[in-house]
């Protein structure tokens, strides 16, 4: 371990590296700050500048993004009550009213070493667990890697945000069927291409997340109106518009050594308990950020209880620390198993699987570089966010007031070209106007798109593996049962699979069919 | 009574599944492949399946659920500004011309018309504003692109 160690020490502290992490650090809190674009879409609009560089340093680079655009959400959260990312939606809850008391630059100054200090621990754990994991996972076959996509698929719809259950499903067979066009791997037969030529290589994983994500989530936020202005409530009085300049007025980034004493235990539970959410396939960052602020609050006296909601300090702390440090998590199953935990580890995923490295145990062996150059850099993402954005934020806060009409469209042109300068094939162009009416479509249904991307990027696995299974067994189906490991994974897959419909059931609502929203967002 | 978005939803996922699982049929395969366990058109089937069924378990819970409701609108209201509609499609259209125009016009003058028309459609009239968010922004991209990393961006069919 102490080797690769410094085999990711090496390469992620090389001027190069850092240089890309200061950048994606930067760029991330910029992108994660504009309310409704967060990390996927940050990560989304890199992937065609990482495709210029070596594999350690693109990885670098979307680590360094993911950390600044969860950063920058939590900014936009406390200064406008706004949360560019769903992740950072607790962080609003005693962020914004503490930035309202004149508190701004105290809150975002929890907000960036609560982050640091849960992104650290988390990166603690995550040394000592992808190795781990990583070495057991070696001895996995096809029929388990095939129980685990299964598993990965299951979970993360059954996790999944807004809406229901069963639509996250049919979101995640959409992702499947999306997969199968082209060129069938094994037979070389033309699927779903309709004669023609520019589909026989499949539909770009590229195009499908600028599509899915940036460009639909830009022109969605034109036809978005304000909810205050559309219920035609009255304008703010001169109260609250005090209280609002006073938000964005940052201040003093102090914290009294009391401060730090009052939330050190918060920010050592909510680390372990953000890491190993963040691990599980499915939850991420949002689950993590909201159980770690109801644990905070359930464990508070009765005083302190009454502070929360109204710019308590730990109930700032603790979603912020395991937001940061599921985030770490979530890359456990990315790099032991190949399998991404979130939709923003699935875009991780694509991009790595682009630059023709298959993430999972061999990666450790393959690529002892990417792997732990990834896992330092987190950690210097971390300092970086520390030491440089938080500073910087009265500068970055700007983002906020530039023209809303400016930043869209330079994000549908980042986005067009983007995937162009992948291909240079202008018909890609004309599929992501295609894929973007759809995704829009598909929102305004209350569909999530995290599992289509999931579903897109590991349909090809799931057949491989499926396969190689059948082969291996003579057309059998025995694959299933034959080994322990299987067996093991598929029942939690079929537990995870019955755990809404059972609750959906007991609670006798309506919630299987998406009635009920959950507050999750993968 | 009203239809709910989550029965309009699975609806279109069904027919989509349909047509999938009908064009599924359709994939060609080799001589005596039909034997064969598994074939190109066996995940794909599967997936048709799966995606029939499981939209029409998402109809049937739909409808129960819309039948139990006891509000009179189903559907929860949404905030949407109508005008931005048109913005919108003026912008997808906008977009199949940059598509169009990229290697005819090449990259710097296709692009700076899609931003000056992107910010027209989105309401910007600041000449200044439209000049300097646009003609700046592609000289500085073009530049960086082909003269640091060595990327070649097309000058345009048209100009030879």
């Amino acid at each position: 371990m102490l080797d690769g160690l410094l085999i990711g020490l090496q390469t992620a502290m090389s001027m190069q590296n850092i240089m890309f992490v200061i950048f994606g650090c930067f760029v991330g809190t910029f992108i994660g700050m504009l309310p409704g674009l967060g990390p996927i879409t940050a990560i989304a609009l890199m992937i065609p500048i990482t495709y210029g560089i070596d594999p350690s340093s693109g990885m670098i680079l979307m680590a360094g993004v993911y950390y600044g655009a969860i950063f920058g959400g939590s900014t936009s959260s406390i200064l406008i009550n706004a949360p560019g990312v769903a992740g950072t939606v607790a962080t609003s809850f005693d962020g914004y009213p503490m930035a309202c008391k004149g508190e701004a630059g105290k809150a975002l100054a929890i907000a960036a070493y609560a982050s640091f200090s849960g992104g650290t621990i988390a990166a603690v754990f995550l040394l000592v667990a992808a190795p781990m994991l990583s070495s057991i996972s070696l001895s996995f076959q096809s029929p388990d890697y095939f129980a685990l996509l299964l598993l990965g698929l299951t979970a993360v719809a059954a996790f999944s945000s807004k809406g229901s259950f069963l639509k996250s499903i049919m979101m995640t067979i959409f992702g499947l069927m999306l997969s199968t066009v082209g060129t069938d791997q094994a037979s070389g037969v033309a699927r779903f291409t309709f004669d023609q030529i520019d589909l026989l290589d499949g539909i770009s994983f590229l195009l499908i997340a600028m599509s899915m994500f940036a460009l639909s989530e830009a022109l969605l936020s034109i036809i978005r109106k304000n909810k205050e202005q559309t219920e035609g409530q009255p304008e703010a009085s001169s109260d609250e518009q005090s209280d609002e300049s006073k938000a964005m007025d940052v201040g003093s980034l102090k914290i009294t050594k009391a401060e730090i004493k009052e939330m050190a235990p918060t920010v050592a539970r909510s680390s372990v308990l953000g890491f190993f959410v963040g691990v599980l396939p499915g939850a991420g960052a949002t689950i993590a950020s909201f159980l770690a602020y109801g644990m905070e609050r359930n464990l508070s006296s009765a005083k302190e209880k009454l502070k929360f909601g109204k710019g308590s300090l730990r109930g700032l702390a603790a979603p912020e620390t395991a937001n940061n440090a599921a985030c770490s998590g979530s890359f456990v199953p990315l790099l032991t198993l190949g399998i991404p935990g979130s939709g923003t580890t699935a875009v991780m995923l694509g991009a790595l699987m682009a630059y023709g490295i298959q993430p999972g145990p061999r990666l450790f062996i393959d690529n002892p570089e990417v792997f732990w150059s990834v896992i330092v850099s987190m950690y210097i993402g971390n300092i970086v966010l520390l030491l440089i954005n938080l500073p910087l934020i009265p500068y970055i806060a700007k983002a906020l007031t530039l023209p809303k009409q400016l930043l869209t469209v330079l994000i549908l042109f980042f986005s067009l070209i983007g995937v162009y300068l992948v291909s240079f094939n202008a018909f890609d162009i004309y599929m992501m106007a295609g894929f973007a009416v759809i995704a829009i479509g598909l929102r305004l249904l209350d569909f999530s798109m995290s599992p289509l991307i999931l579903g897109f990027i590991l349909g090809g696995m799931l057949e491989q593996n499926l396969r190689r299974s059948l082969t291996l067994y003579d057309g059998s189906i025995s694959f299933l049962w034959d080994r322990p490991i299987t067996l093991g994974i598929l029942t939690v897959t079929v537990l995870v699979l019955l755990m809404p419909i059972i609750t959906s059931l007991r609670k006798g609502s309506d919630s299987s069919t998406g009635s009920s929203e959950k507050v999750a967002e993968i | 009574m009203k239809i709910s978005k989550n029965v309009i939803g699975a609806l279109i996922f069904f027919i989509f599944s349909v047509c999938y699982g009908y064009y599924a049929q359709q994939i060609p395969l080799y001589p005596g492949e039909e034997y064969d366990v598994f074939t190109s058109q066996s995940m794909p089937t599967l997936y048709a399946a799966l995606g029939i069924a499981v939209s029409v378990l998402a109809i049937i819970l739909s409808v129960i659920a819309d039948m139990k409701s006891t509000s009179d609108s189903v559907n929860t209201p949404q905030y949407f500004d109508k005008k931005g509609w048109i913005k919108v499609v003026s912008l997808l259209v906008l977009m199949a011309y940059y598509g169009a125009t990229l290697e005819q016009l090449g990259f710097i003058l296709s692009t700076i018309s899609f931003l000056v028309f992107g910010y027209l459609i989105l309401g910007e009239r600041s000449k200044k504003r439209l000049f300097l968010a646009s003609v700046p922004v592609v000289i500085v991209f073009w530049a960086i692109m082909t003269q640091l990393l060595g990327i070649y961006l097309t000058t345009g069919d048209l100009w030879g």
